[in-house]
């Protein structure tokens, strides 16, 4: 067996391993680049693992040779090695530009330990994508949101409010940790297994009650880690107080993966794609998501700092995947997929242009801002991209996500739904054309000379970018490897 | 009446769930929420272990006189959620230090004001 | 060159034009300039090319990138889209000559990114001219109004902020809404967004319901200005004048009733769209009535020319629910015209403006004598506008009343009749005004004078307007040889 084949486990131990090491060294450079080059190995393996799984063709890796459903199975089909490349991508693009993003805020000698916990984080985010047993799932999801806490807490050196965020994310991600785990109790009680295909065979044959109780208790601690209203209020001011760096990684990953699960135990466990136990998503998710969508567009309207209003814009955007996967079937899957896919894209790179500009100016107050157009115009134009795909402007990856999410709502007589989704774009031409006055209008109390970002900022944001008018433009590929993914999901459900 | 004490392990588990869940939501002291936390993960660990018993089983031993086995395998489940447990006991006491350090309280009610969302930055004194 | 090869350079050229010009930047104004005009008089060939070239047999589609499948970007060159792309192109070098005039006289800031975003502007009015489909139409409409954006906001005063926050609002809200829904339930209804001749809407969509989806287009192409929401129209006035000539007569209102027409030959079909389109005839006649109402009462001269052109456009509305072929060639005459006519008036404006630092009808008694030539020009103008021989506005006018007589529809004659009166009746006070009151030294309500002596009209200020007015009677000979043109595209059998 060559070292590929244990790509399925390497794309998770390697960040995991790695981690302790470079926590104990001793030159915070060094570490730097250490976590960088680990990320970006952790890319390439889960880049392997995208391409043999392709053409529809499932990865099942037993952990230390123990066959499932005993052992415990690393299961990886199209869905799970997209995720992973989305996980380690992100990890990779914000390891580069990290250490200098983070140098104003942590002291050098407590770098190596930060980076450490964000190689945690991707291993645990990893580990939740790539792994088939349900009881693993909750391991990961901890090691990811304890290294998640930690990440937040870092935004002190700026903010000591990024602690009392850290803290109610502790305490509401706990809970919900917990949930999940009482849960899998239930689903353990009534089928003896753990591993999620098994599970899948063997639910439908036991007992309704357990199986209806675990499937809610599940769904509740899922909802609060995707941030569905009314679990979501840990995230505004998560977003807000972390280290930008820190934000653009998890605005990138971690709701992502949350409803990745969603849909994972969907299908899987509960044998069919559109409910979880007696939730059906058809009905729960739709109400949801539309409100999100108003609030969080609303929220994002009157917020006095730029990476909160870009906060409730993610509200926004994750109540449009939730519409999307409310509408149900292959055509509702695959629009939430391209939906989770875009908006990372859009939002990284808006994140990333976020930390470059707090980089320089010290500060993401949206009355900062005024003269970036003129002092930081490479900053403007990404930061005007992302803005544009925000709203949804053709040629963006935003305008696809939504046309998408439209026309399946139209396809499926959903008009009401369609009409939800474009009358809220129109709250989201307010939010963004906040920015835009900001950048382009505001007069700036004293005029600055020219001094754009970073250098190291400039490839992340321009990849990011780039990326959110590729996909806008050349939309296909990605709605294609969603759609397989979709029509392999429904159609092999069991 | 034989579901009071047949099912006495599930009953204590609803117990300290609620009790847990309770203390979380109405403390304002951080150190007192994270008891309330602590308290509410042990309800899970209850109920996996009481789950596992058989009634008559032993640990699986593999001799003979041992026929029945109790599910060895919550504990082990159970292991690992309460290693997750004190990590994150431990890193919440530090956050509770760390806000303690930073803003002088940890009640709730008189940190509120101080981290007002929409408020200008204010970093740490120590920073 | 290929006609693909053309349609590409159409959309290259302002392209490149706005790099190069946002590359060179400040530092040359005169090169700068060059650059506009050069990339200005470039298209201008490249579109006559594609006109002299154009044959409907070979005219091949050229698909530039599938957002998604069924969603293509595509070019294809027809001709009621070569008759907008004429227009734009050749007003395009007309402006730009005024804005160096009018900008330079003004000592206006930010002309870089002026100049660079009217090339943007063009290069989208491009785009929607020679859509294939209506995905590419809908994608080049939104850019234009974003692209459009900084020319409105130039001044970036507190009143031009606001003023180009309401632009945006209208015409962002429009597309955003009611234009992306129908898009999406044409295309769920038909299975495509070709544009293709007779329509494709023909029987999927039910008689009650034509009427509705076709009001969401109505109404979702704001450009076109319908009422009740007009409103953006007004508030894009705090752009500087040469903008507003964009906006009135190059690019974007024209662009939002191109749409209409271009949706009711290739979208609906037209004996379709006569079906659904009663209502709408009905609402354009009297939004034209009422715009031309408002007009008279404004004194600001661009207030009066902005409600002006919502009447204008709602002609091309009416013609487009007429859905007949007479009244179809009567709408895209009507879009040739107005251009010419509109561009000269609002040249005639802000040259009084450069000149006199005057905006209002109550400040202009007796300029005439400083400036006949640009007041001879304005008359010109106005009398294309409201429709009077031999000026090329006397076509559209009386297409339509052909189409209505032929209809038996005797209140829409009146009401066509009666906006002709009415125009002239809002339009003609300016020239009188001008030419024939005294300026009164002792005007109680006169503004306080500002210490300017009355500049000299630039140039390049007076050269524009007078070649447009020109332009107009030149059109009035030319208009037979447009109708023969677009004739087999709408099934306009007899030439009138």
């Amino acid at each position: 067996m060559s070292v590929l084949d244990h790509a399925p486990v390497l794309v998770v131990v390697l960040p995991l391993l790695t981690a302790p090491i470079i926590a104990l060294l001793r030159s915070a450079r060094v570490a730097g680049v250490a976590t960088f080059v680990v990320a970006a190995l952790d890319a390439a393996l889960a880049f392997v693992l995208f391409a043999r799984t392709l053409d529809g063709s499932v990865i099942s890796y037993a952990m230390g040779g123990w066959a499932p459903p005993i052992g415990i199975e690393y299961r990886i089909d199209l869905l799970s090695a997209v995720m992973a490349c989305l996980t380690s991508f992100s990890a990779a693009l914000v390891a580069w530009f990290l250490p200098v993003s983070i140098a104003p805020e942590v002291t050098p000698g407590d770098r190596p330990r930060l980076f450490a916990a964000f190689l945690l984080c991707l291993a645990g985010l990893t580990g939740m994508v790539v792994t088939g047993d349900l009881f693993n799932v909750f391991v990961f999801l901890e090691i990811s949101s304890l290294a998640t806490y930690v990440l937040i807490a870092a935004g002190a050196g700026r903010d000591r409010r990024a602690l009392t965020a850290a803290f109610d994310y502790l305490i509401l991600g706990a809970v919900g940790a917990t949930f999940v785990v009482i849960g899998i109790a239930f689903l353990y009680v009534v089928t003896g297994t753990l591993n999620m295909a098994d599970l899948g065979n063997r639910l439908p044959l036991a007992g309704k009650r357990a199986g209806v109780v675990g499937a809610s208790f599940l769904f509740v601690g899922l909802a609060l880690k995707t941030a569905m209203m009314p679990l979501h209020r840990w995230l505004p001011n998560a977003y807000t107080f972390a280290p930008a760096a820190v934000t653009t990684f998890l605005a990138m990953t971690a709701t992502k993966v949350a409803l990745y699960l969603m849909i994972r135990l969907a299908v899987l466990v509960f044998g069919t794609p559109d409910e979880i136990g007696r939730i059906n998503f058809a009905t729960v998710l739709p109400p949801i998501g539309l409100v999100m969508l108003i609030a969080g567009s609303a929220l994002a309207v009157v917020s006095a700092d730029l990476k909160r209003l870009l906060a409730f814009s993610s509200i926004a955007n994750l109540g449009l995947m939730l519409v999307a996967l409310g509408l149900g079937g292959a055509a509702g899957i695959a629009a939430a997929l391209v939906n989770l896919i875009n908006h990372a894209v859009i939002k990284g790179g808006m994140f990333a242009t976020v930390a470059g500009i707090v980089h320089r100016r010290g500060s993401s107050r949206m009355d900062s801002l005024a003269g970036l157009s003129r002092e930081m115009p490479f900053a403007f134009v990404f930061l005007m991209i992302g803005g544009m795909g925000l709203i949804g402007v053709p040629l963006t990856a935003g305008f696809v996500s939504k046309l998408l999410v439209v026309k399946t709502a139209f396809d499926l007589g959903q008009t009401m739904i369609a009409a939800g989704v474009l009358l809220s774009s129109l709250i989201s031409v307010v939010y963004v054309w906040r920015i835009v006055e900001a950048c382009m209008i505001a007069k700036p109390a004293k005029p600055g000379r020219r001094h754009d970002v970073h250098p190291i900022f400039a490839a992340p944001m321009a990849l990011l970018g780039v990326g959110t008018l590729a996909l806008g433009i050349e939309g296909g590929p990605l709605l294609d490897v969603a759609t397989r993914i979709a029509a392999a999901l429904t159609g092999g459900a069991s | 009446m034989k579901d009071l004490v047949g099912l006495f392990p599930y009953w204590a588990v609803a117990l300290l769930m609620m009790t847990g869940l309770y203390i979380v939501i109405a403390q304002g002291n951080l150190v007192k929420k994270l008891i309330g936390l602590g308290i509410f993960q042990v309800s899970v660990f209850v109920l996996y272990i009481a789950m596992g018993v058989v009634s008559g089983g032993t640990p699986p031993i593999l001799e003979t006189g041992f026929v029945t086995y109790s599910n060895p395998l919550p504990s082990v489940l159970i292991l690992t959620a309460i290693v997750v447990g004190v990590a994150t006991l431990a890193v919440g006491l530090a956050l509770a230090v760390r806000i303690r350090e930073s803003f002088g309280t940890v009640e709730e009610d008189e940190l509120l004001p101080l981290t007002e969302p929409e408020a200008p930055a204010d970093a740490e004194p120590h920073a | 060159m290929s006609g693909a090869g053309l349609m590409l350079a159409a959309l290259a050229l302002p392209l490149a034009t706005a790099l190069l010009i946002a590359l060179v930047g400040e530092r040359r104004p005169d090169l700068r300039e060059a650059v506009t005009l050069a990339g200005a008089t470039a298209l201008a060939i490249t579109v006559a090319l594609m006109i002299a070239g154009f044959d409907s047999a070979t005219a091949a589609p050229l698909v530039l990138a599938t957002l998604v499948p069924g969603f293509s970007l595509t070019l294809k060159a027809e001709p009621i889209g070569l008759v907008f792309a004429g227009v734009a192109s050749g007003l395009w070098i007309l402006n730009s000559l005024y804005s160096i005039g009018y900008m330079r006289a003004e000592h206006a800031p930010r002309q870089t990114r002026f100049y660079a975003c009217f090339a943007l502007a063009l290069s989208a009015a491009m785009a929607i001219a020679l859509s294939g489909n209506l995905a590419t139409l809908f994608v080049a409409y939104e850019i234009l109004t974003l692209v459009t954006y900084p020319l409105v906001v130039h001044w970036q005063t507190e009143g031009a902020i606001e003023g180009a926050r309401r632009y945006l609002a209208y015409l962002l809200a429009t597309s955003l809404v009611p234009f992306m829904a129908a898009l999406v339930w044409t295309w769920v209804a038909a299975g495509t967004l070709d544009f293709t001749p007779g329509g494709i809407l023909a029987g999927k969509v039910s008689a009650a319901l034509m009427p509705v989806l076709l009001g969401l287009y109505a109404y979702g192409v704001g450009k076109a200005a319908l009422m009740p929401l007009h409103g953006w129209l007004p508030a894009a006035m705090v752009a500087p004048t040469p903008v507003s000539a964009l906006l009135h007569a190059v690019a974007v209102v024209k662009a939002g009733v191109f749409t209409l027409l271009k949706i009711a030959v290739y979208i609906f079909g037209l004996p379709t769209m006569a079906a659904a389109g009663d209502w709408l005839v009905w609402v354009a006649g009297g939004s034209v009535i009422a715009a031309s109402l408002i007009a008279m009462t404004k004194d600001d001269l661009k207030a009066r020319l902005a409600y002006s052109t919502v009447a204008q456009l709602a002609l091309v509305t009416l013609a487009v629910a007429l859905g007949e072929p007479l009244a179809i060639a009567a709408g895209v005459l009507q879009l040739v015209m107005h251009a010419w006519g509109k561009i000269t008036l609002f040249f005639g404006a802000g040259a009084i403006q450069i000149a006199t630092h005057k905006k209002k009808l109550s400040e202009i008694a007796g300029i005439g004598a400083q400036m006949p030539l640009l007041i001879v020009s304005f008359l010109g103008g106005a009398l294309s506008v409201a429709g009077l021989p031999p000026f090329g506005g006397m076509w559209p006018k009386y297409l339509l009343l052909e189409a209505a007589a032929g209809r038996h529809m005797v209140l829409l004659v009146v009401c066509l009749g009666l906006s002709t009166l009415l125009t002239l009746g809002y339009l003609l006070p300016v020239v009188i005004t001008a030419l024939f009151r005294k300026p009164r030294d002792e005007d109680p309500h006169a503004l306080p004078d500002t210490g300017h002596e009355p500049s000299p009209l630039p140039l390049l200020a007076l050269l524009p307007p007078v070649i447009t007015a020109a332009g107009c009677i030149l059109l009035f000979l030319a208009a037979p040889a447009i109708l023969a043109f677009i004739a087999p595209a709408i099934g306009l059998e007899t030439l009138p």
